[in-house]
């Protein structure tokens, strides 16, 4: 009987224990959708202003938007494994995104030396993250 | 959204200081600038660090206009196309002309080595709320250009947010004709010292430091950084993109945060030979002079 109480009451901890942290990534994931909106809201604003779609100003900011974007699916592919795969491939529109904007930017917008600098690097870690994701569809995972 | 009457009081007198300080620094651009930033360490490094900047300033004449004067300038002022183009940029970002308010000021300086009358005109906008305002300087005469800037009295940032004509230097503003081109919709331009380098004599090394950060910019940007490098050090398996990400990308980032860069003169000694190589070159002629408290021990 005592036993019996005792295993209940660890099911139940690990229980609550599941639901605060699927509360707590839940709470990050729309943090991150709203850093998301704010972000594309600020390049529309930005953008509108400045009269250019690809003014350097606007681009930087929304690719750091962009790039952070998939964090949330891919926090949500750790809690379903199964559908890694298809989380993976939602992010990659963002990254793709992401990096035609950054060349446009880098060849159109006539940036400075330091932004010039700083677009090749985005440029650079979007390549990567995209590489990492293609071989990681290629290999299969969470199919 | 309405102003308070103490945002109105602080805003007021931010504008009007402003439109003094911009006719007072062109004005004083008469002064002569031929001693430079820092004096050369003639005979001790003691020397070297108390010399300071020498600057000398002279009665400018400012006429601030009243009547009708003032309001022809305002009119005239609100008629060009230049404003126009100006307003429009502060109007896509929520704010309206306060054309009541403007003031207009008359005073000389010095354009290509000869006086020049200057006619400027400020007009505020509302329309920011308690901590943000924003306003146009309007130059009439001796030629004709807008600017119009943001405020945020919170951050203490003053932002360019538009000008016309775009493609010449600025009147109003002449050293930031690079700076221009720079700018930022977050009023931050970057880093970087536009100043030449100061002769810090041989005992001592120059630096261009940021020495003033925007706080809130500070903040989105490790924000984003941090979340960025997360996504990407999570999808990239090599880990490549994440280093290039951590290393390059943040500071990065962050460096675009800063918004007045100076130079520093630096002693050779005690550290700073140790943390860059090119501290080295620089202080080879300090290990020669034997008034110099430096120590020849430069990659040891």
């Amino acid at each position: 009987m005592w036993k019996e109480k005792k295993v209940m009451s660890m099911g139940e901890d690990a229980g609550r224990l599941r639901r605060a942290l699927l509360l707590a990534l839940l709470l990050l994931a729309v943090m991150l959708a709203i850093n998301f909106v704010e972000g594309v809201l600020y390049y529309a604003r930005v953008a509108a202003a400045r009269g250019s779609w690809y003014d350097i100003e606007a681009v930087i900011w929304l690719c750091g938007a962009l790039l952070a974007a998939p964090l949330p699916l891919l926090i949500y592919s750790e809690l379903a494994p199964r559908r890694r795969k298809l989380l993976l491939a939602l992010s990659a529109p963002f990254l793709v995104l992401a990096l035609l904007l950054a060349a446009i930017a880098l060849l159109a917008g006539s940036p400075s030396i330091h932004d010039a600098f700083g677009l090749a690097v985005v440029l650079s870690i979007t390549a990567g993250a995209l590489y990492g994701l293609a071989t990681q569809l290629a290999r299969g995972e969470g199919a | 959204m309405k102003i308070g009457r103490g945002g109105r009081v602080a805003a007021a007198t931010v504008f009007a200081t402003l439109l003094l300080s911009v006719a007072l620094a062109g004005a004083l651009k008469l002064a002569p600038r031929a001693q430079p930033a820092y004096a050369p360490c003639s005979r001790s490094c003691a020397a070297c660090a108390s010399a300071s900047p020498g600057a000398a300033s002279r009665a400018v004449n400012v006429e601030w206009l009243n009547g009708s004067e003032k309001a022809s300038a305002v009119e005239k002022a609100l008629s060009l196309e230049e404003f126009g183009k100006v307003a429009s940029a502060l109007e896509g970002l929520g704010y309206k002309p306060s054309p009541e308010k403007a003031l207009a000021v008359r005073f000389e300086r010095e354009v290509k080595g000869r006086l020049a009358k200057h006619l400027l005109v400020a007009v505020p906008f509302d329309g920011g709320g308690r901590e943000k305002f924003a306003f146009a300087f309007v130059l009439l005469e001796p030629s004709t250009e807008a600017l119009a800037f943001e405020i945020d009295l919170k951050a203490r940032v003053m932002k360019l947010v538009e000008r016309d004509p775009a493609n010449r230097p600025s009147l109003i503003l002449p050293q930031a004709k690079g700076a221009a081109q720079r700018q930022t919709a977050a009023g931050v331009e970057s880093s970087g010292c536009t100043s030449p380098q100061p002769n810090c004599g041989s005992c001592r090394v120059a630096f261009c430091v940021c020495d003033q950060w925007d706080l809130t910019c500070l903040f989105q940007a490790l924000k984003d950084c941090s979340l960025d490098c997360l996504a990407i050090c999570e999808i990239d398996p090599t880990g490549i993109a994440c280093i290039l990400c951590i290393t390059l990308y943040c500071p990065w980032i962050v460096s675009r945060c800063c918004l007045h860069s100076s130079w520093y003169c630096y002693d050779c000694y005690p550290y700073h030979c140790h943390e860059w190589a090119e501290c080295c070159d620089k202080c080879q002629p300090c290990w020669n002079d034997p008034l110099c408290l430096c120590y020849p021990n430069c990659g040891q």
